[in-house]
Formats: structure tokens, C-alpha cells, sequence
């Protein structure tokens, strides 16, 4: 076959179907989620995630046509302001739910720390992508440590232990992909875990609980324990078929806290069953999929390191997030992609997607 | 190689949770949809009233009243400290003690706990008074079986206790559910199915925060249905007064229609009791005192008949004509069989009897004479055609059939023959011979009506039907031989040497017979049996008294006090 250079780069077109088709059940997910709050006091929570779907789409746009080679050269510096507003949101942040995540501008509050993943991504992919085979040299892991612990801190000061935690399959998957030598990475890993036990003397209380009952809900089913039970019985009641759409008796009548941003896949199962969370979790397969696909294929280091780091994040936070609600993971609370309520991750995710397909795009120019 | 390791690693998740998904929406199915249905659902029970039972006369002898319940919610108490110290002050119950019952009690936050069960009204009302300084407490209302006669009806009647797992497994079907009382004895758990209300309750579906969001459904409860029973209440209690503080039983039957006048036993025990929780421990002493208060001794004490039995050896002597009314033997105080000697209760001897002396009398020796004569296979037979040996079927039913031996039983039983020593001791009801007090005013019915052995019950109407009666059945004995037996024990009571004289009443005619029954260790058992009007019977009574002394004479003192009572204070014999 001919290769034409000049074509029009490819475009996955099935990829940006499967995110409408999940953003479009979120949106139906929310409405029921949030049906209770809109008949007391007509907010539409689905119509204002809508509206994020909307700038997340201008902002992919814009993010492919700018390409992200380009963007790429100004890593450190994007990075660098996300860094600052994350010290900035310590100090002038807005107090909700006892954690101090957003900055509020006028009317619209965003949460700079669903950025900094993506910020993140950007500076290392050009850490690595600059200094290429490099990376097998122990101390070039030093700078990309960093880079990761900073963020981490300052969200962990928030506090947000599940958005901290996300940093780190991240920065070890891109820099496996980059070729970073496993002995230092094994030796990087066991130094971490033997320092977890230390780390629970900074977890706050709540946090611990939450480990706690994970270990047995039961230990305080009216208090830490009894999100992840009712998120249970909700899944659980669900069945094959589910209650039905506006149906599901522990969502509506607010047995499950929490159900239209972390604990939004409950009302999924409560109210579409194992049919309807069975097709969701496929649409997100079909997703990490793509974007591996479009990783793998990438030969670029810059673009490969970018869309395994964007694919990690989309794990992350599709297992993670699923895992706990079924509770085979502790709640650390991290929201589902382009499901959850909440307009900063669902900008973030949506224009993660344009960068995908901009890499897959670009991919056959060299 | 490393993306096939990272991609391996995404699989393996997305694999684990849809398997997660699967396990608890496909096979924990069942369970989750349960717990969904308790979260949002609840029953509020209205509880079913269970009858009223009345005595005779319509008299209330249990019916069901109010209660004071104090509770205590845990989330709405403001001032722990304060709450609890007033809360011990109003009730006298140390704080320590209401701490602890919260602790042990407590469930969830906005679950009531009871503190104190059925407490006193006006403590009650006050407690309702001082509401806005007590805020968390609650006094909340509840209906109580009570038990008017406690313990001096409470054999009949019986108590009710909280349903068990078999029992609710195979009553499920007819409305029983887990909190359930049921009826453990006597009246309340024969007639348990009439009595027993039916529960109404309505189902609400509520929010996460316990509001009510709609009812779904609701249903009235009903009452069960009255019972009317054939005791009179005042001689019942009269006659459980006369009994305490001994071990005794006594029974008092229309024996014309097998009517429960009265059924004492002593001791006895208070079916209030076991309504309310908080008295464990006085119901677990019923069930562990040597006294055994909880056994109804009128129809499940099983004791010697001693001289009372001898009425069956003139029944069987007469009618077999192994005697007639003239027979006389000679009573010089003993008798003896071989070398062994058996005397006689009256060791100068009672002289020449005839069979009518020999009653009025008691004279063991003419009896030895008999029972000789008759052998104990005869006796045996005319033991079973006056009753014994079997269950009277009265119908609060758990009675005791007594024993009534002969040489073929011992022989299966014990695999020895039968000596003629045996038959002497026979003769007087003594051996292995046992009766319950219930068998023996059946047999005195029997004598009272020439014949006829009506069906002891207690049951009279349920609701307003009254309850079929099955026709006595008919002791094959002849006028002659019923009016014999029956002269004699006039004697017994209006000659001045009667045995039974003490139970002597003015303007009443008197049939009866003593007893004195050989008991393992102490005292021998007193019996008192007998009917009156001696001319027109309209009671049949037996009363027994463990370790009553000798000559009957505690028996006697008491049958006669009851039977005055009846004669001035009751319907019964006029």
C-alpha cells in the first residue's frame, strides 16, 4: 500500500463514540442521581455536567488543533502554574464537604487538582521524552520523583487521598514506557511500600476508618462503614435487570451518600442491573483499549510516554473507582470518568480524548 | 514487552471487577434485594389483642390492660449526665444500672430502649410532666395480658411465653410471627389459637433518614376470641388460699357434667411474671425450685390413693359377688399372711364390720380381707372400669395417667411374680398404685352419679358458643352397689365415728371418704374424697395434701372449709 505523507492524519472516530455514548448514560445516571435535589430546589445537575461536556469539547478541540508537540514544550511551565494554584487552593480555597479543593472565580469553582494530572503527564512525557535512553541512569529518576511528590503533598494536604494516590501508577507507568531500568524501579516500589505503614500516622482519622471498615464494614455500619454497605445493597438489589431508570429505591431515597459524584456506579447497578453495568464496564474497556492501542502504536517517546500516562489515568480511576463501590477496594474516593458529577474531571477527561486522538493523529508524520 | 505486561495487568482488573459485579448482582441477588427492602420498608405492628377469659359467672379472670413502658432514645438526649442522674432519681434504679441496660440494649442511634418495663401510672404521668426536662425519654403505652387471680388460678389458666423457633416454624401459616407470646400451659395454650389475636400493622415506606415517605398498605388487627370457663373465680381463689403454703391439690367438678368448679395446686406461680422481660429471674426460680411450683399437682401429681381406694375394692367385691352388703370380718387391729403382720390404722381393732362399717370406718383389715378374696387381677380391672390407669382427657390435656399394677405388668415391667403381700398392700391403695387427684374425683363422680364418668373440662363457651360436652361414659356399677358405697361415705362424715366427721357442715349432706397414703420419706399423704349433695350431688371433690398427716384429717379440714365457702358464698350448691 502506498503511503501517502501529506493525508490527513487517521482519526478514531469509534473512540470518541464510546466517550458520547458514556457521557450520554452519565448525564441519564445524574438526572437520577440528583432527581430528589431537582424536584426539592429545580437544580439540574445533568444540565450543568452537560454544560462541562460542552467546554471539555471546545477545549479537546482546541487541544488537537494546537497539537501536543506543542504543548509539550511548555510542560514545565503548565505544570508549574497548576503546581502553584494547587498551593494557592490551600490557601483561598473553598471549604465543601471539610476539604479545601476548589478555587472559586465568580461564579465558576473548578478543582485544579483533576488538572494536575494532566499537567503532570505533560512534564514528564517531556522529562522523558528529552532525555530518552537517559532514563536507565538511576539519578534521572530523581527529577521525575519530585516532579510527582510535590503535587502529591499539596492534594494530600487537601485533603484528597484518592486523586494523591493516582500519581503513582502514573509516574511508574510512563517511566516503564520510557525504559526506565525495573531494578530501580522494583527498588523505588519496595522503598515505598516499606514506608506505607509511616504514612498512616498522617492518613486523618476518617481515612483510616475507611481502611478500616474495608477490612470489615461492620465494625461501624452507621458510620465509616455504612457508605460501602449501602453502596452494596444498592448493586447488590439491582440484580440482572435492574429497578429502573428513577427506580432505585436506595438512590432515591438516600440510603447511598455520595450517589451522583464517587458512588454514582451504585445507582448505575441499583437501577440498570448487571446488564446495565455490565455494558458500561465494556464501553470503558473498549476505551482503555483504544487509547492503548493508540500508546502502543505511537512510536514518538514524547507522544507514547503523553498517551500512557492519559491511559493510566483512565484506568485508575475506572477500576479504582468501581473496585470500592463494590467494595473490593477501600474508599479512597476517586470519581468515574466522564460519569461522575463534576465539571473539572469531565473537562479534564474529555480533553485528554482530543490529545489521544491528536497523537494517534500525528503519529504517522515521522 | 512492557506494554504487553501493562496491558496483561489492565485486563486482569477489568476482568476482577466484572466479576465483582457479577457476584454481588447475580448470586448475592437474593440477599441484597432483601436488605434494600428492609432499609426501605417498615412495619408498624398493631398487635392483636388475645381474648379475655371469664370465669362462670362472666367474670374477668384475665384480660389485658395498659402499660407504662419507659424508653429512652438514645440521639435525642441532650444532657447525658443530667438525663440518666434524673432518670435514676424517678425511677430508684441506680445509674450504673441504666447505663449498663443501655449498653447492652442499644442499636442504633434512634432505636427506643426501655429502661423499665410496666412502670407505675403515676410515675408515669409524672415522668410525661417533666417531658421538656427529660428530653430522649419517652413513656410509651403498650397492652399487657394480666393475669386478675396471679397465682391462685394460674394452673388452669397457665402463662404465655415468647414463641420458639420450632414453634414458629410450624405455626408460621397461621399468623404467628417472631415476637410472638404463646400460650406455654393450662387454658392459654390449649385454647391458644382461639385466644390469640390477629395482628394488624400498617407497611410504610420511609427515607434514608427515617421520614415517611408513603404508606403502602394497612390492616386492622382483631381481638381473639373471649373465652368463658367453667371455674368459679371466688371458689377458685378461696380454694388456693386454703392450699398455701402446703404441697397440695384440690378439684372441685360438677359431676353431672364434668365441670371445673375449681383446680388448686400448691405452690403455685404468678403468669405475670412471664409477660414482663425484666423478670427473668423470678420465672427461672419457678423452674428451678425444689417446690416445683410450675407443676399443676391436681392433674400431674401422681401419689398413692392410701384408703380412698378402697371404694374401688367395694365396687369390684359387690359387683363381682365376691361379698354382699352383710359380709363381716372381724377387725382385731392386724392381720396377718404368713408370718408377716399388717395392721390395721386403729391397732386396738375396730371388731366386727360389715362392708358399710368398713367404709365409714376405714378398717384396713376387712379390706386386706377383700382385696384377698378378689385377687389383683380383679382389682386391676375394676380400677380401669372406674377411670384409672389412663389420662381423664380433661382438656387443658399434660396430665398424668397414674399406674395401676397387676401381676401381668410386673412381670413385663420388672420380671418378677407378684406376692400375695402385694394384694394386702393393694387392698388399701398402697404399692405401686398411682393416682392423680383428677382421676380420683372422677371416680367419685362415678359413686355421686351412680355411673356416670363425664368428661372433666374447663372450657365452657368460646366467644358466645358453647362448647360441646361428649356424654359421660357409663361405669357399668348397679344402683344398689353405687348407693352402698354412697351410704357408707355419708356415715363416714355424719357418725361420730366417721373418719371424715371434721369435714362436717351444717345443713349440707356430705358423701366422702379419707385416705392416708405411705410416702417415701415424712409424713403419709392425706387424701380427701368425695361429692355433696350426698342425695342430689352437684360437686365432686378430692383434696390431697403431700405429707398431710394421718386419718386424712388435713384433707378433711380443708375439703370441708371450701365446701362451706361454696355452700355460703357461691351458685354451686343451690
Amino acid at each position: 500500500m502506498k503511503y501517502d505523507i501529506r493525508s490527513k492524519g487517521e482519526f478514531d472516530y469509534g473512540l470518541v463514540l464510546i466517550v458520547a455514548v458514556i457521557v450520554l448514560m452519565g448525564l441519564f445516571v445524574i438526572y437520577s442521581a440528583s432527581y430528589q435535589k431537582y424536584v426539592l430546589s429545580g437544580t439540574n445537575l445533568s444540565l450543568r455536567q452537560l454544560q462541562s461536556a460542552i467546554i471539555g469539547i471546545i477545549v479537546a478541540f482546541a487541544l488537537f488543533r494546537i497539537g501536543y508537540q506543542r504543548i509539550i514544550d511548555f510542560g514545565y511551565y503548565i505544570f508549574g502554574l497548576n503546581v502553584l494554584f494547587l498551593v494557592l487552593v490551600l490557601f483561598v480555597g473553598d471549604m465543601r464537604y471539610g476539604a479545601r479543593r476548589w478555587i472559586e472565580i465568580g461564579s465558576f469553582a473548578f478543582q485544579p487538582s483533576e488538572f494536575t494530572k494532566v499537567t503532570f503527564i505533560f512534564a514528564l512525557a517531556k522529562y522523558l521524552g528529552d532525555i530518552k535512553e537517559g532514563i536507565e541512569r538511576p539519578k534521572a529518576l530523581v527529577w521525575p520523583f519530585v516532579m510527582a511528590i510535590v503535587p502529591m503533598l499539596l492534594i494530600f494536604k487537601e485533603p484528597d487521598l484518592g486523586t494523591a494516590l493516582v500519581f503513582v501508577p502514573v509516574l511508574f507507568t510512563m517511566l516503564l514506557i520510557a525504559g526506565a531500568r525495573l531494578k530501580y524501579l522494583m527498588i523505588l516500589i519496595g522503598s515505598g511500600l516499606a514506608c506505607a505503614p509511616f504514612l498512616w500516622f498522617f492518613l486523618k482519622e476518617y481515612q483510616r476508618n475507611r481502611l478500616m471498615v474495608f477490612i470489615n464494614p461492620n465494625l461501624d455500619p452507621l458510620g465509616a462503614g455504612y457508605t460501602i454497605i449501602q453502596s452494596k445493597i444498592a448493586i447488590g438489589s439491582g440484580g440482572i435487570l435492574g429497578k429502573g431508570w428513577l427506580a432505585g429505591t436506595q438512590n432515591q431515597l438516600n440510603f447511598l451518600p455520595e450517589h451522583h459524584t464517587d458512588f454514582i456506579f451504585s445507582v448505575v447497578g441499583e437501577e440498570w442491573g448487571f446488564i446495565g453495568s455490565a455494558v458500561l464496564l465494556f464501553l470503558f474497556y473498549r476505551l482503555v483499549g483504544k487509547g492503548l492501542r493508540i500508546a502502543e502504536t505511537t512510536s514518538d517517546i514524547y507522544g507514547k510516554t503523553l498517551a500512557y500516562g492519559i491511559v493510566t489515568v483512565f484506568a485508575m480511576h475506572i477500576i479504582v473507582n468501581i473496585g470500592m463501590v463494590c467494595g473490593l477496594m477501600p474508599v479512597v474516593g476517586i470519581p468515574l470518568t466522564f460519569v461522575s458529577y463534576g465539571g473539572s474531571f469531565l473537562i479534564t477527561s474529555i480533553a485528554c480524548i482530543g490529545i489521544l486522538e491528536n497523537i494517534k493523529n500525528k503519529r504517522k508524520v515521522f | 514487552m512492557r506494554s504487553r505486561i501493562y496491558s496483561t495487568i489492565i485486563n486482569i482488573a477489568f476482568f476482577v471487577i466484572l466479576a465483582g459485579i457479577f457476584y454481588l448482582q447475580v448470586l448475592r441477588w437474593p440477599l441484597y434485594h432483601t436488605l434494600a427492602k428492609n432499609n426501605h420498608i417498615r412495619l408498624i405492628p398493631f398487635p392483636g389483642l388475645r381474648g379475655t377469659i371469664y370465669d362462670r359467672n362472666g367474670l374477668a379472670m384475665v384480660d389485658n390492660r395498659l402499660s407504662f413502658d419507659v424508653v429512652i432514645i438514645p440521639q435525642e438526649v441532650e444532657n447525658t449526665d443530667k438525663t440518666y442522674d434524673r432518670l435514676s432519681q424517678a425511677l430508684g434504679i441506680s445509674r450504673a444500672k441504666i447505663e449498663s441496660i443501655i449498653r447492652k440494649e442499644s442499636s442504633a442511634p434512634f432505636a427506643p430502649i426501655t429502661i423499665s418495663g410496666d412502670v407505675d401510672k403515676d410515675l408515669a404521668f409524672s415522668l410525661e410532666e417533666q417531658k421538656q426536662r427529660l428530653p430522649g425519654v419517652l413513656v410509651l403505652p403498650r397492652t399487657i395480658r394480666w393475669y386478675i387471680y396471679g397465682e391462685r388460678a394460674s394452673h388452669v389458666i397457665g402463662y404465655l411465653g415468647l414463641i420458639n423457633k420450632k414453634e414458629l416454624d410450624d405455626l408460621e401459616d397461621y399468623g404467628y410471627s417472631v415476637s410472638d407470646l404463646v400460650g406455654r400451659s393450662g387454658v392459654e395454650k390449649a385454647y391458644d389459637k382461639y385466644l390469640k389475636g390477629e395482628d394488624g400493622g400498617m407497611q410504610l415506606e420511609v427515607d434514608a433518614s427515617g421520614r415517611l415517605v408513603r404508606i403502602l398498605g394497612s390492616k386492622n388487627q382483631k381481638k381473639g376470641r373471649d373465652i368463658t370457663l367453667t371455674l368459679d373465680a371466688k371458689l377458685q381463689a378461696y380454694a388456693a388460699d386454703c392450699l398455701e403454703g402446703q404441697r397440695a391439690s384440690a378439684v372441685f367438678m360438677d359431676p353431672r357434667n364434668g365441670e371445673i368448679l375449681a383446680m388448686a395446686s400448691s405452690p403455685s406461680f404468678d403468669p405475670n411474671i412471664f409477660i414482663e422481660p425484666g423478670k427473668n429471674d423470678a420465672a427461672v426460680g419457678y423452674i428451678k425450685s425444689s417446690a416445683r411450683p410450675m407443676l399443676n399437682r391436681a392433674i400431674n401429681g401422681q401419689y398413692p390413693p392410701g384408703s380412698i381406694f378402697k371404694v374401688v375394692l367395694a365396687f369390684a367385691a359387690l359387683d363381682t359377688n365376691k361379698a354382699t352388703v352383710h359380709t363381716t370380718y372381724v377387725c382385731p387391729g392386724r392381720y396377718y399372711l404368713g408370718k408377716a403382720e399388717f395392721d390395721c390404722w386403729k391397732l386396738e381393732g375396730h371388731g366386727p364390720q360389715d362392708m358399710r362399717d368398713a367404709i365409714t370406718h376405714s378398717c384396713n383389715v376387712y379390706f386386706y380381707n377383700l382385696g384377698r378374696k378378689l385377687g389383683p387381677d380383679t382389682i386391676s380391672e375394676y380400677a380401669q372400669k372406674v377411670g384409672l390407669n389412663k389420662p381423664t382427657g380433661i382438656d387443658i390435656g399434660g396430665e398424668s395417667g397414674g399406674l395401676i399394677p397387676n401381676p401381668a405388668w410386673k412381670k413385663a415391667r420388672r420380671g418378677q411374680s407378684w406376692y400375695e403381700g402385694e394384694t394386702v398392700n393393694y387392698s388399701i391403695g398402697q404399692g405401686d398404685v398411682l393416682v392423680t387427684p383428677l382421676q380420683m374425683t372422677e371416680v367419685a363422680s362415678v359413686l355421686a352419679m351412680g355411673g356416670a364418668a363425664p368428661r372433666p373440662h374447663v372450657i365452657k363457651k368460646i366467644g358466645d358458643t358453647t362448647v360441646n360436652v361428649p356424654k359421660p361414659k357409663m361405669v357399668p356399677i348397679s344402683k344398689e352397689t353405687a348407693a352402698t358405697i354412697r351410704s357408707a361415705m355419708v356415715n363416714a362424715v355424719s357418725s361420730d365415728t366417721g373418719t371424715g366427721q371434721r369435714a362436717r357442715i351444717e345443713g349440707l349432706k356430705i358423701a366422702a371418704k379419707t385416705g392416708t397414703a405411705q410416702a417415701p420419706n415424712g409424713d403419709p399423704h392425706a387424701w380427701f374424697m368425695g361429692f355433696a349433695p350426698a342425695d342430689d350431688p352437684k360437686v365432686a371433690f378430692v383434696v390431697m395434701v403431700e405429707h398431710g398427716g394421718h386419718g386424712g384429717v388435713a384433707a378433711a379440714d380443708i375439703a370441708g372449709k371450701i365446701l362451706r365457702f361454696a355452700k355460703d358464698n357461691t351458685e354451686i350448691l343451690k
